[in-house]
């Protein structure tokens, strides 16, 4: 019997299509090459060993778990910032390189400011909200390659 | 039970939150240096619950400057580049900092960089006579190695960490900790004589970061003889 229920591959093609068009196209081809490496499965028992692992592809659940794991704790920093700004006291915390040019990373302050616009209760929520489905659901993070 | 249609709702929902965009934007490095803020901020609630006393100092500003400054990446304990921040604290007769990448020499004089350190405040006060100087592990207490979650999350950083930590001579407290979950450290690190590990350390898990916070409160009042 046909059914138009949303499945997993749905979500998480949505997911990487929306992450794209928020400008977030870093985030969704970091997941994608994530999830192309394939699963570690532990084998019971094999031709050549009594225990094994095995490598396999990741299926659709796994792709969506993998998504969700990348979203909530890139999505959570402003959460952790505040913890900060709460622990430190500061009116403003910064991140400076000790001398110019001379860092051998880049850590980009704007997009700092810009989730200054974060509504933090709104995102907390909302982020409980998707761990908790994820967990009824058995969206269970696997071992990846 | 909320049906999938809920879930894809809900991450839509946080997708389109204003200023969600900026956040999701962030580059590795940025997410990273947030994290191991973070985590500074989690020893010093820890060291404040366990009693002791853990003044924000910045190095040029002094005590509780109005604008905190982290390093942008691994630096000198002594440095007076930046006006950049440290804990400084005490806990029974101990007194000692609490620095966040910070660039050390090991045993073998390899220089290691550390995310997150507790270091001697005495020997940190002689190392700030001679900023260009590399503080030594002999006087650092603890280590911990934080890694938000991304692609790069695997057992090589666990066998990376290991390796760092056995050049530092013998500390009190060493951790690997991250915001994500990976199944390959959870095996890696599972060995007795491993580094502690800490996975899914973040503010939407409240039970683990209590975990943390508890586990660093122990191990520092009982290193300093804090009943």
């Amino acid at each position: 019997m046909a059914t138009n229920e949303t499945t997993s591959k749905d979500i998480y093609a949505e997911v990487l299509a929306r992450l794209r068009k928020v400008g977030a196209a870093a985030l969704a081809d970091e997941i994608e090459r994530t999830v192309a490496r394939g699963v570690v499965v532990p084998q019971p028992e094999s031709k050549l060993y009594q225990k094994s692992t095995v490598l396999r592809p990741t299926t659709d659940d796994e792709k969506l778990a993998t998504a969700i794991e990348f979203i909530t704790t890139a999505a959570e920093i402003p959460l952790m910032l505040e913890r900060v700004r709460s622990a430190v006291g500061g009116a403003d915390v910064k991140w400076l390189p000790e001398r110019l040019g001379t860092e051998r990373e880049e850590v980009s302050m704007v997009p700092i400011q810009g989730a200054k616009k974060l509504d933090i209760d709104k995102a907390s929520k909302l982020l409980t909200e998707i761990i908790a489905i994820a967990d009824d659901h058995k969206l269970n993070l696997p071992e990846i390659a | 039970m909320p049906t999938l249609a809920q879930l894809q709702t809900s991450i839509s929902s946080l997708l389109d939150l204003p200023g969600m965009p900026a956040v999701l934007q962030l580059n590795s490095p940025t997410r990273e240096r947030a994290f191991e803020a973070y985590v500074f901020s989690l020893l010093v609630a820890a060291i404040r619950e366990a009693g002791g006393t853990a003044e924000i100092v910045g190095r040029i500003s002094g005590p509780n400057p109005g604008v905190v400054i982290f390093r942008g990446g691994p630096g000198l304990l002594g440095s007076n580049a930046q006006d950049f921040v440290y804990a400084n604290c005490t806990l029974g007769n101990r007194r000692f900092e609490i620095h966040v990448d910070v660039l050390y020499e090991g045993t073998s004089e390899a220089i290691h960089e550390l995310d997150v350190s507790v270091y001697d405040h005495d020997a940190a006060q002689r190392v700030r006579q001679a900023p260009n100087m590399f503080a030594k592990t002999n006087k650092l207490y603890a280590a911990i190695e934080c890694k938000c979650y991304g692609e790069t999350l695997g057992t090589s950083l666990g066998r990376t960490f290991v390796g760092l930590v056995a050049d530092c001579g013998k500390l009190e407290l060493d951790s690997f900790v991250t915001n994500g979950l990976s199944q390959g450290l959870v095996r890696y690190f599972s060995p007795t004589n491993r580094p502690n590990r800490f996975f899914r350390l973040s503010p939407l898990h409240p039970a683990h970061e209590r975990e943390f916070i508890d586990f660093v409160k122990q191990t520092l009042r009982k290193w300093a003889k804090v009943a």
